[in-house]
């Protein structure tokens, strides 16, 4: 994205935009922007919203932040509590905190610590997600999908105030990948080539190709090798 | 002539309209090798359209099917581009969508999708630089379905062409089909949505009908 004869648009404290095409955008305190944005970099801290879309190389954003259209970056990263309404897609996505996407979120690698729900469907080459909260999507499928819970570090004691509930689990009614990894999850079907079912998974049915491993603290109703 | 008139209605019924036949994700994976990695990814570059993704629920909990013959194709075709494209340049291949490009007439002949005579169906002397708009194509290749098994004046075949230009290809969400209905000798072309029951008075007939969205589907198939 080439955006050479754009502003830069920093907005401070109680403050309010509108919408449009900026160089970079910055956004510190309780900020709104009233319209679809595009911008080559934006960070946004503190509370923010944008009615609108997003469109960036790169999307920075720490605190509770939430934009009512669609996110496109290449970049993402999140630290906090994030809302998005219309979808996010994304290369690559890493986050802190709790994730709401209603709609699809794409991307090439997502790494999320904390919780998530997606309305839609979550599609990523790369799915690592340590849980914090009880998560929750539709449908997700990727390359490699790895869900554990989190390890008890710094984050998990600070996520507590911005994750609704602390018990670890994810749950979804279909996951399909080639390497699945699970653990706290609840699915009604799993699909894979090699598959590993952690401890306190709960899954209806689990269709592998190559290698099916349960452990002894899962329960798995019906085990198909296709 | 003009005081023909022919009366017919129909009435819409739930549930029916044919279905493209379909294949389900494990076959698509069993048939052609790849893997849920490669199809998610392509879905995600839009090789593959969301709206190919057929949600079913099935005795084994939800499932995903796929116009066969499309799906196929498509991958079929990633696979052979893929060894020398990356995956974003083959989906800018897939993305100027089959309605924006332009055909020559010696390749659709060739290529046996419409005949050198329905080609002379076209306006004036046909596409004076000898290019047809994939609208125009779906209006000719329709209308030669249609008149497979009667012949059509070539008043009325400008009409019919004329029709389905108008109505252009169908969208995939909307199921509607055109009627040939024919009464002493005069023609009439209507496009109803699919489903219902057609009852036409005596002395009229219905010479031929035609699911526009099963016609596009075959002509993309062909095309693809």
């Amino acid at each position: 994205m080439m955006l050479a004869e754009a502003f830069d648009l920093a907005l401070n404290g109680i403050s309010r935009a509108a919408g449009g095409a900026y160089r970079s955008v910055k956004m510190e305190g309780v900020c709104k922007i009233d319209g679809d944005v595009k911008a080559e970099d934006m960070a946004v801290s503190g509370v923010g919203k944008v009615y609108g879309g997003v469109e960036a190389r790169t999307f920075v954003a720490a605190g509770r932040v939430t934009v009512a259209g669609p996110l496109t970056a290449d970049r993402v990263r999140l630290e906090g509590q994030f809302t998005v309404r219309g979808g996010l897609y994304a290369d690559k996505a890493v986050l802190d905190g709790a994730l709401k996407v209603e709609g699809n979120c794409e991307a090439e690698e997502i790494v999320l610590n904390g919780w998530i729900r997606v309305g839609g469907m979550l599609n990523a080459g790369r799915i690592d997600i340590g849980l914090i909260g009880a998560s929750k999507a539709q449908e997700i499928g990727g390359s490699s999908i790895e869900v554990k819970r989190a390890e008890r570090g710094a984050w998990a004691h600070l996520l507590q105030r911005v994750i609704p509930a602390f018990d670890p689990a994810l749950e979804a009614r279909m996951i399909e990948g080639d390497e699945v990894r699970l653990e706290a999850t609840a699915a009604a079907v799993v699909r894979g080539d090699r598959v590993v079912i952690g401890a306190g998974c709960s899954i209806g049915r689990v269709e592998y190709k190559t290698e099916l491993i349960v452990h002894p603290n899962a329960s798995v109703k019906e085990r198909v090798r296709v | 002539m003009d005081s023909v008139t022919v009366f017919c209605y129909g009435l819409a019924m739930e549930g029916s309209g044919m279905e493209p036949e379909l294949i389900s994700k494990k076959e698509l994976l069993e048939i052609t090798g790849i893997s849920y990695g490669q199809l998610y990814r392509w879905k995600r570059k839009q090789l593959i359209p969301e709206a190919w993704f057929i949600r079913r629920s099935t005795f084994t909990g939800q499932e995903t099917f796929f116009p066969r013959e499309l799906v196929l194709a498509r991958v079929r075709r990633i696979l052979e581009m893929k060894e020398d494209l990356s995956l974003d340049e083959l989906a800018e291949k897939f993305a100027p969508e089959l309605y924006e490009l332009v055909w020559r007439r010696e390749e659709l002949t060739a290529r046996r999708i419409v005949s050198e005579q329905t080609l002379g169906m076209l306006p004036g002397d046909g596409a004076a630089d000898g290019r047809v708009s994939f609208r125009m194509l779906f209006a000719l290749y329709a209308a030669e379905k249609l008149q497979r098994h009667e012949r059509m004046p070539p008043a009325e075949q400008r009409a019919l062409l004329q029709l389905l230009k108008a109505e252009g290809p169908a969208r995939e969400d909307e199921d509607k089909e055109v009627l040939w209905v024919r009464k002493a000798g005069i023609s009439l072309f209507l496009v109803v949505p699919i489903g219902g029951e057609l009852r036409v008075e005596t002395g009229a007939r219905l010479a031929a009908r035609l699911k526009l969205r099963d016609c596009l589907q075959e002509l993309t198939n062909k095309l693809a």
